[in-house]
């Protein structure tokens, strides 16, 4: 073959530029630490790393989201320890004055007096925020969620629920509530318990006696209608005096086929149904959690801590021991109901700490999987990279040398 | 044989290897011309008297030329320079895309999406409004360059296929008229390689803009189609018109009746590149632009904001790769309706717009999977023009080498013509030298 001075530079210059462009994108990799420098480095890479920088986002901001939500849920729990402490107080106050010794008028002034100030402390603590949320508001946050009315004489709920739950995504799709309600903790509970008898097709009524805020007599009825197997329709009705229906709503409620247990509530795990009419004053939780499924006749009982809220007992023994009357047996009742309940909701928000604790100790082990799996995507195996420089680079000088010995000789040099 | 004879002999021999040197020096000269077609002295023997020869001549100065391996390579140029053309556009294509780097639309978009999210968190609070607005105004921005950038690639191609139609136009111009300089050359019996060396320059660089068909008349004339469409012969050249219409770029000739039905070469590059990719980027960019205004609004709408209001777009439209914020919204954060039951606390909304970041809205796909198809598709592209431009590189400089081996100049090869010519030349002047020398003693007998 003719060898012509033109083939040698032409291919001396293509094969110097292959191995310019080589050392080059070596070059880049090593001061970008990447692989990938644009989509053309690798389309499928680029299309991973864009998926992966995403999740690690989103871990970062759900991680985000659980320590505001942490945060919520301490100021919570300081709330509820320091109402916890006055209740406490409270209850060995009211302890203290069935003493016999205890009971002269200005005593049991003195006693209101300790009950005022535990009052005043539950008060505020219940109106708690953090971050410009009221940790018992629900989920309105327009105003504080208690205040006193304007002849002072009660408490009343100042914004327009304080039921509202408030959920957070802290996965794709995994969300969880983040706030105890003001509904749960202060407001009125109305526990069902009992059987719904699972050989009867037809509908299985029961009925009691509910009040609103004002004390007046409602009547709440519980209809249970079988639909499938361990399967029901639940519809709850509020029933004003004069028979007119005030709120009503109706949930498909499945029973565990094998233990007749609640499983769920409107495909959801089975807890309190929160029931609220703002205009006519009627705000409890319907906590029908603890009815079964039993082939025998229905039995449904009602237990309704319903009369008054905390703040309003604690008001009326305040009052009545200002006034050297002893508080009765059911107030006493309603105070210690409140702190058993107390401590169950308390529960309850550890329980929401705990578990969004554990939630983020996932992200975080999630996330640093997530930026293992996305360096092996992008960044450079450095070493390998040096190496290959050095290569490249050793080829290169050998490339010119032999280019400087070589492609200068012609049969011109020797004649 | 009279000594006179003698003296022509050496006299033809002296003017036969000047004329090689000529032509040997003209091949060194053009030693590192890539488009020069190296001549050859083809030496002949003068016709004998009686039984005595009467020296040398040249008979043909051939322009060495395969036209098999030129053939090969104006097929293979055309290939060659599509990719390259490919590539060139797409670097700057996937350089837009700027994936790679936190700052792309991807990160925006995942931003914007969970804003909502950390919005979930607090829904009253002003400060994470203002952040979703912040978000929708980053992620909106990012999507207006990205498709603004796009279309302004688009019609600077426009620009290019214009410039390189105009180039096509001139060098067939030039290839007609060189029709007629050859063809006025050689009718003389006069050689016309370096017209030729231009001509062939031309048709080479023709070859690499699209789909031709080149063929050699009788007469030497070369006669070119483009796209099935008739382009130079040594009559005419065609002037041939860059036409835009229902979006796609095309060539046609003056008259605009027949379009050149391009398949391959530069000029095919830019209007597949502007007709079919860069249209298509720009089509998914806006289907995700619009998914993202429908789908937020869609929920955004079922929404209650702080004031207690309800049923607000928080997107106004999508122009051009603009998402328009509602300016309302803009101006007062209240008004985004994060809320499901009018409650101030209440994210549910501004969960379900974050759930978005897992909702399958187009074409079965999330907006992120879409946008990063996208992505992937534009560098999928890139690398298969690179690739097609690499594999056709190699074809081309090996038919290059051989057009080289067949055609080019060899500075070895023309200095040994060089010796070999000095030599002979120094020869033929020593036999008129002796031939004087003899004619002398002739005239000194006398």
């Amino acid at each position: 073959m003719r060898v012509t001075d033109n083939m040698i530079t032409g291919n001396y210059i293509a094969n110097l530029n292959k191995s310019r462009e080589q050392s080059l994108e070596i070059q880049t990799q090593l001061a970008t630490n990447s692989k990938i420098n644009k989509p053309s480095d690798s389309p499928t890479g680029i299309a991973k790393s864009i998926q992966l920088s995403s999740q690690i986002s989103n871990t970062s901001m759900y991680s985000d989201n659980i320590g505001n939500a942490k945060a919520d849920l301490q100021v919570t729990t300081t709330a509820m320890d320091s109402i916890g402490e006055q209740i406490t107080t409270v209850l060995t106050t009211l302890s203290n004055i069935n003493n016999a010794a205890n009971d002269t008028t200005s005593q049991l002034s003195a006693f209101g007096d300790t009950i005022d100030t535990a009052l005043s402390e539950i008060f505020n603590a219940a109106n708690s925020s953090n971050n410009g949320k009221f940790v018992f508001s629900g989920t309105d946050n327009s105003a504080k969620p208690f205040a006193y009315s304007s002849d002072g004489k009660t408490v009343q709920v100042n914004v327009s629920d304080i039921s509202g739950e408030q959920v957070i995504r802290t996965a794709s799709h995994i969300y969880q509530q983040i706030n105890v309600t003001g509904a749960e903790v202060f407001g009125t509970n109305v526990t069902v318990s009992g059987n719904v008898d699972s050989t009867k097709s037809g509908a299985q009524d029961s009925t009691t006696t509910v009040y609103d805020n004002s004390g007046n007599k409602y009547n709440l009825n519980v209809t249970y209608t079988k639909t499938a197997d361990n399967t029901y329709n639940m519809k709850y009705d509020v029933v004003d005096q004069s028979g007119n229906s005030v709120t009503s709503d109706t949930k498909s409620v499945v029973f565990d086929s094998t233990t007749g247990a609640m499983s769920t509530i409107d495909g959801k795990d089975a807890s309190g149904i929160t029931v609220n009419n703002t205009d006519k004053g009627i705000n409890f939780v319907l906590d029908t959690t603890n009815v079964t499924e039993k082939a025998q006749t229905s039995s449904i009982s009602y237990s309704a801590d319903q009369q008054t809220t905390i703040f309003n007992t604690l008001i009326q023994i305040r009052d009545e021991l200002k006034a050297g009357k002893k508080p009765t047996q059911a107030e006493y009742a309603t105070v210690e109901a409140f702190s058993n309940r107390l401590l169950t909701k308390e529960s309850k928000a550890g329980n929401y700490v705990n578990s969004l604790e554990t939630t983020d100790d996932l992200l975080t082990n999630q996330t640093t999987e997530l930026k293992t799996l996305l360096s092996g995507v992008k960044d450079v195996d450095q070493y390998q990279a040096v190496i290959d420089l050095e290569k490249t680079n050793y080829q290169l000088q050998l490339s010119y040398k032999v280019a400087s010995m070589v492609m200068n000789k012609s049969l011109l040099d020797y004649l | 044989m009279s000594l006179g004879r003698v003296l022509d002999i050496g006299k033809n021999a002296l003017m036969t290897y000047q004329s090689a040197m000529d032509v040997t020096s003209n091949n060194i000269a053009n030693v590192s011309n890539e488009d020069y077609t190296k001549q050859v002295v083809v030496l002949g023997t003068e016709k004998s008297v009686g039984q005595f020869g009467t020296g040398v001549n040249i008979a043909e100065i051939q322009r060495v030329r395969n036209v098999l391996v030129d053939k090969q390579l104006r097929s293979n140029y055309a290939v060659s320079s599509e990719a390259d053309t490919r590539s060139t556009i797409l670097s700057q294509v996937e350089t837009l895309a700027g994936e790679t780097t936190d700052s792309g639309v991807s990160s925006s978009l995942t931003d914007f999406l969970n804003s909502w999210d950390e919005l979930s968190s607090n829904p009253s609070s002003t400060t994470l409004r203002s952040d979703v607005v912040q978000k929708a105004s980053d992620l909106s921005t990012k999507f207006e360059n990205l498709t603004q950038n796009l279309s302004e690639i688009k019609s600077d191609l426009v620009g290019e296929f214009s410039s390189k139609v105009d180039t096509l136009n001139k060098d067939l111009e030039q290839i007609k008229s060189l029709n007629q300089k050859i063809y006025a050359t050689t009718a003389v019996n006069q050689s016309a390689s370096d017209l030729e060396d231009q001509r062939d320059k031309l048709v080479d660089e023709v070859s690499k803009m699209g789909n031709t068909n080149i063929t050699t008349d009788d007469q030497g004339n070369i006669n070119i189609s483009i796209g099935g469409v008739f382009a130079v012969d040594k009559n005419s050249a065609a002037k041939f018109e860059v036409s835009q219409k229902n979006g796609e770029l095309s060539m046609v000739t003056q008259s605009g009746n027949t379009q050149a039905q391009l398949n391959s070469g530069e000029l095919y590059a830019y209007t597949d590149m502007y007709t079919n990719k860069i249209t298509g980027y720009l089509n998914t960019l806006n289907d995700i632009g619009q998914s993202i205004v429908d789908s937020v609004n869609k929920i955004h709408s079922t929404g209650t904001d702080l004031n207690g209001k309800t049923g607000v777009n928080f997107f106004t439209g999508y122009s051009d790769g603009k998402l328009e914020i509602n300016s309302d919204i803009v101006n007062d954060p209240s008004k985004i309706a994060a809320s499901a039951d009018g409650t101030t606390g209440n994210g549910d909304v501004a969960v379900k717009i974050a759930d978005l970041k897992d909702t399958k809205v187009l074409d079965g796909k999330t907006l992120l999977d879409n946008f990063s198809s996208l992505v992937s598709e534009i560098g999928a592209d890139k690398v298969q023009s690179d690739d097609n431009y690499t594999a056709s590189s190699l074809v081309v400089n090996q038919l290059k080498n051989q057009k080289s081996s067949y055609s080019g100049v060899s500075e070895d090869e023309e200095l040994t013509n060089v010796i070999k010519f000095q030599r002979s030349y120094a020869a033929s002047s020593k036999i008129v030298s002796v031939a004087d020398q003899m004619l002398q003693t002739l005239i000194e007998m006398v």
